[in-house]
C-alpha cells in the first residue's frame, strides 16, 4: 500500500474555501498535506479523520526565500500556539491544520482577510486582466473566422487546437475574474457585520481548459501531417518544458543553497529570460532551415492529382509540375492543387495552360450551406478597373448544374465578363475550379468525372 | 468612503488594547482575552499577529522586549488615547440605551 499520493487541483489563488474543503476531504480519505510544489500538492497517508484546514497567506514571504524568516516562523508560533500546525507552504500560501473538534479560527476578523487577499490579489490581476485581453482577441477572431472563414478554420488541426485553448483561456479568465468581484463585492458587506463570506473559485474551468489543452495538442500531433511540423510542435512544446523545468530547478537548487531571495530571484530571472532567448532562437533558426530546405512545408509534390491540365488540354510537358496543399480535421478536408510550369520559365515569357483547383470535403452536413457561402462571397471584395476607368468586382452566378452532374453550380463574373472560375457543388462536396481557359462542353465533362465525389 | 483605520474598534481590537495596558507578550494576549471575557471573545492567531503588527505601524503599541521569537508590547499614548475614546463611544451607547429603557429593564 503506498504512503504518498500526489494531486493536482487548480485552485484560484484566493479560493481558500475551495483548498480547505478539498483538504478536509484528502484528510477523511487518509491523506495529510505535507508538501506543495509547482506540479501540485503532496500528501502522506495517515489514519483517516476529521481535520480542520486554513490556507492563508503570509504577504511578506516570497518563493525564493531560502527557509522561512524569523516573522514568518514568530507568525507559525502563533498559530501553534492555537492548535494550528503548518502543514505545506508555497511562497505566500500558508496552510495550516488543526485536529481539535471546534478550534478558533486562525482569521477572525473579516476585514482583515479581505484587505490581505485584496493585497495578494493586486499581484495576480495585471496577469489575469492581460491574458483576458489576449484571450478576447484570439478567441474573438477565431469566432469571427468561425463564422465568416469556416473552411479555413474547420479543416486546419492547427486553428481548431489553437482557437480552442484560446476561447477557453478567455473563458476561465472571464469567469475567475467575476467569481473573485463577486466575492470581494459580498465580503465587503458582510466585514462590517463581523461575517465571513466563502470563496468560491473556477478550478473545474480550468481544468476543462488543460483538459481541452492536453487533447487539442494530441490531436494537432496525430492529425497534422505537414511535413517536419510535427517534429516543429513536439520540439515547441519540448522547450516549454524544459524552461520550466529549469527554471523551477534553479529556484530550488538556489533555495537549497541558501541564497539569498534577492540573489535568487535574479539568478532565476537572468536564467530564466536567457535560455527563453535561446530557446526561441533554436527554434526560429530551425524554422527558418526547415522551410529554405523544404524540409518543413505545406506543399507537397504530386503525381496523381484527381484532375491534370493534361487530361483537359491533352497538351503533355515534363516542365509542368503539380503540387498539394492539404488539411484535414474530422469537419472538413480541404485540398487545394496547384499544376504550373516552373516560376523561372513563366517569368521568362512562356506560355502554358494552367490550373488551380480546391476540393472541399465536408464531413459534418450540417457545415455544408456554410461553406458554400464562403466560397460564394469569397471575392466579394475583389475589385478591378476596366479601361474607361469605372471599377468593376467579381461575383459568382448560378449556371446549368446538369453537364456537371451537380446539384449547383456557379461562374465567375468580372466586369460584365464571365471569368474562367467556377464552383460546382455536389452532396459533400464543393470544387472550386480555376484554369487559365475556359472550358469547353467536352473538358466540363472530363472535369466533372474527375472531381464528383 | 472607507473609515479611516482605527477610527473606531471592533471587539476584537480593543480587547488586545486592554490586554497591552500593562507590557504582555503577543502570543499569550490569545489566552488572556478569553479568560477576561469569560470565553465571549475569542481572537485567532491570524488576526492577533496582523493586529499587533499595525497596531505597531500606527504607533498604539511599542515593542518593549523581544526573547528569541516571543515579542511583548505595551500600550503607548496614542494607543491608550484610542482606547479611551472606544470606551467613550460604548458608555455612550450604554447611556444611550439607559435613556431609552431606563435601568429598570436592565436588571
Amino acid at each position: 500500500m503506498k504512503d504518498r499520493k500526489w494531486d493536482f487541483i487548480p485552485f484560484s489563488c484566493y479560493d481558500r474555501t475551495g483548498m480547505e474543503r478539498h483538504l478536509e476531504q484528502r484528510a477523511a480519505q487518509g491523506w495529510l498535506l505535507e508538501r506543495i510544489s509547482n506540479f501540485g500538492w503532496y500528501y502522506r497517508r495517515i489514519e483517516p479523520r476529521q481535520i480542520h484546514f486554513t490556507v492563508t497567506h503570509y504577504l511578506r514571504a516570497s518563493q525564493f526565500d531560502p527557509e522561512p524568516t524569523e516573522e514568518q516562523r514568530e507568525f507559525h508560533d502563533f498559530c501553534l500556539r492555537s492548535g494550528w500546525r503548518l502543514a505545506a507552504s508555497s511562497g505566500q500560501m500558508q496552510v495550516f491544520y488543526n485536529e481539535e473538534p471546534d478550534p478558533v479560527p486562525i482569521d477572525t476578523e473579516p476585514a482583515l482577510e479581505l484587505e490581505r487577499i485584496g493585497k495578494m490579489m493586486k499581484r495576480v490581476l495585471p496577469f489575469q486582466f492581460i491574458l483576458l485581453a489576449i484571450g478576447f482577441c484570439m478567441g474573438g477572431s477565431w469566432l469571427w473566422s468561425l463564422t465568416h472563414r469556416p473552411i479555413d478554420l474547420l479543416s486546419s488541426a492547427y486553428n481548431l487546437a489553437t482557437g480552442a485553448i484560446w476561447l477557453m483561456l478567455f473563458l476561465w479568465c472571464a469567469a475567475d475574474l467575476f467569481r473573485y468581484f463577486t466575492w470581494r463585492h459580498r465580503a465587503k458587506k458582510a466585514a462590517p457585520l463581523g461575517e465571513f463570506v466563502p470563496t468560491k473559485g473556477c478550478h473545474k474551468l480550468m481544468l476543462a481548459m488543460l483538459a481541452v489543452a492536453v487533447l487539442a495538442f494530441a490531436y494537432l500531433l496525430i492529425a497534422d501531417r505537414t511535413p517536419g511540423y510535427r517534429l516543429m510542435l513536439f520540439l515547441m512544446l519540448a522547450s516549454y518544458a524544459l524552461l520550466f523545468l529549469v527554471v523551477n530547478g534553479v529556484r530550488n537548487f538556489l533555495k537549497r543553497r541558501k541564497a539569498s531571495r534577492a540573489l535568487n530571484r535574479g539568478v532565476t530571472l537572468a536564467v530564466d529570460v536567457a535560455l527563453a532567448f535561446v530557446l526561441m532562437g533554436a527554434i526560429m533558426g530551425g524554422v527558418f532551415w526547415g522551410i529554405t530546405t523544404g524540409r518543413i512545408s505545406s506543399m507537397e509534390k504530386l503525381t496523381d492529382p484527381p484532375l491534370s491540365v493534361e487530361e483537359l488540354t491533352g497538351v503533355v510537358d515534363s516542365r509542368y509540375i503539380t503540387r498539394c496543399q492539404a488539411d484535414s480535421t474530422f469537419f472538413i478536408t480541404q485540398r487545394n492543387f496547384y499544376q504550373h510550369i516552373p516560376f523561372e520559365q513563366r517569368q521568362a515569357g512562356e506560355q502554358l495552360e494552367s490550373l488551380d483547383y480546391t476540393i472541399v470535403d465536408i464531413h459534418l452536413p450540417a457545415l455544408y450551406p456554410w461553406c458554400v457561402e464562403e466560397l460564394l462571397h469569397d471575392r466579394d471584395d475583389w475589385s478591378g478597373e476596366m479601361e474607361d476607368g469605372q471599377p468593376f468586382y467579381y461575383q459568382y452566378q448560378a449556371i446549368d448544374p446538369a453537364p456537371w452532374g451537380a446539384e449547383r453550380a456557379y461562374q465567375l463574373w468580372a466586369g460584365g465578363e464571365p471569368a474562367t472560375t467556377y464552383l460546382i457543388c455536389w452532396q459533400g462536396r464543393i470544387v472550386e475550379l480555376d484554369p487559365t481557359f475556359a472550358l469547353t462542353q467536352e473538358q466540363t465533362t472530363i472535369a466533372a468525372e474527375k472531381l464528383a465525389p | 468612503m472607507p473609515r479611516p483605520k482605527f477610527q473606531t474598534l471592533t471587539e476584537q481590537m480593543y480587547y488586545i488594547l486592554l490586554c497591552l495596558s500593562k507590557e504582555c507578550c503577543g502570543m499569550d494576549i490569545m489566552e488572556r482575552i478569553p479568560a477576561m471575557t469569560g470565553g465571549r471573545v475569542r481572537v485567532g492567531s491570524g488576526t492577533l499577529y496582523n493586529l499587533l503588527e499595525q497596531f505597531a505601524e500606527a504607533g498604539m503599541i511599542r515593542e518593549t522586549r523581544a526573547e528569541g521569537r516571543r515579542r511583548s508590547y505595551v500600550l503607548t499614548d496614542k494607543g491608550k488615547e484610542t482606547l479611551s475614546g472606544e470606551y467613550r463611544r460604548i458608555c455612550a451607547q450604554a447611556w444611550d440605551y439607559r435613556a431609552v429603557f431606563g435601568e429598570e429593564e436592565q436588571q
